[in-house]
């Protein structure tokens, strides 16, 4: 089972942010609301359920039909997600730090940073950008 | 970009806002060993203490040095060791709100420096090796580790750290090409 979600390097962070400060674009920071929660399953999953469901005790379980805090595959599950929506966007997934994506449009560029939940998103298409943090 | 709120933290975790701070992260010409003085009872705080600094390096340059040092520790910290990190806390107590400056219209022109000390670990022989990257006037990428081997001379330690160094080097200009700045 895959479990790893990647982060973004530190080194990748302070690069995108040095090179944003200098050029002068807009820097935008989004948080992912119940990021895991998000996630699909692709394995059949069942849970004990929590006390006080059923007011009687019972041998019955609860499948899970989405990802959920505290299981292993949580974190990959959310970033797969994640990667999905990106690509109508036609983002493409940087070789050289996984957690970057980059769009080119006609009217400029648009780079994206995901750290976990946490994205941070600049570039030159304030377009693509605006639509992208409600798309999100 | 700073930590301010994170070192403040820290620093009350180690329970050190009233002591005095130091203006350096280590002590001059000190070299710590594995087997210095008794074992820590409880590791806990040691563990808690140098995971949490470790954190603080990625807007901290100025300690990555004493904590990468504080870190060969990790296995089987001594009292020494505690006290090694006492120090770095309260060198963050008198520069707390310190971090990285990005000024705005930097230019884009890559600039490493590498540095490596020859045998500076007792114990194992190994030399420690160090860089910083600039982006212009932004400082992006530095390091402070141990090399894998054993240099048997100054010449080949340099060389090492040049190797390693070119090699972050090589990573950064690849990425700094993708995103339109080769």
């Amino acid at each position: 089972m895959r479990r790893l979600s990647p982060v973004a390097k530190m080194t990748t962070v302070r690069t995108i942010i040095a090179i944003t400060a200098s050029q002068g674009w807009p820097l935008h920071q989004m948080d992912v609301k119940n990021a895991f929660l998000h996630g699909d399953l692709k394995e059949d999953i069942y849970m004990v359920p929590p006390p006080g469901l059923f007011s009687s005790s019972t041998s019955v379980v609860c499948k899970l039909k989405r990802s959920f805090y505290g299981l292993k595959q949580a974190s990959r599950a959310w970033f797969d997600k994640f990667r999905t929506t990106l690509l109508p966007f036609s983002f493409v997934q940087n070789k050289y730090d996984s957690s970057l994506f980059l769009c080119m449009t006609s009217t400029g560029f648009v780079l994206l940073l995901v750290y976990v939940d946490g994205i941070v998103i600049t570039g030159t298409d304030f377009l693509l950008i605006s639509n992208l943090q409600h798309h999100l | 970009m700073h930590q301010h709120k994170y070192a403040l933290d820290l620093i009350a975790l180690a329970g050190l806002q009233d002591s005095s701070p130091v203006d350096t992260p280590l002590e001059v010409n000190v070299k710590f060993q594995r087997d210095d003085e008794d074992l820590l009872p409880n590791p806990n705080l040691y563990w808690q203490l140098v995971g949490s600094l470790n954190y603080l390096t990625i807007t901290r340059p100025d300690i990555s040095c004493a904590v990468q040092q504080v870190s060969q520790f990790m296995q089987s910290p001594r009292h020494l060791h505690l006290v090694a990190v006492r120090r770095i806390i309260r060198y963050l107590l008198g520069s707390s709100s310190r971090g990285l400056f990005y000024p705005a219209s930097s230019s884009i022109r890559l600039v490493a420096f590498s540095d490596v000390d020859w045998a500076g670990r007792p114990d194992t022989r190994r030399s420690v090796i160090g860089w910083y990257m600039f982006l212009g006037d932004s400082l992006i990428s530095w390091k402070s580790k141990k090399q894998d081997c054993v240099s048997k001379s100054s010449t080949e330690s340099e060389y090492r750290a040049m190797s390693a160094t070119c090699f972050e080097a090589v990573w950064l200009r690849g990425l700094l090409a993708e995103i339109g700045f080769p």
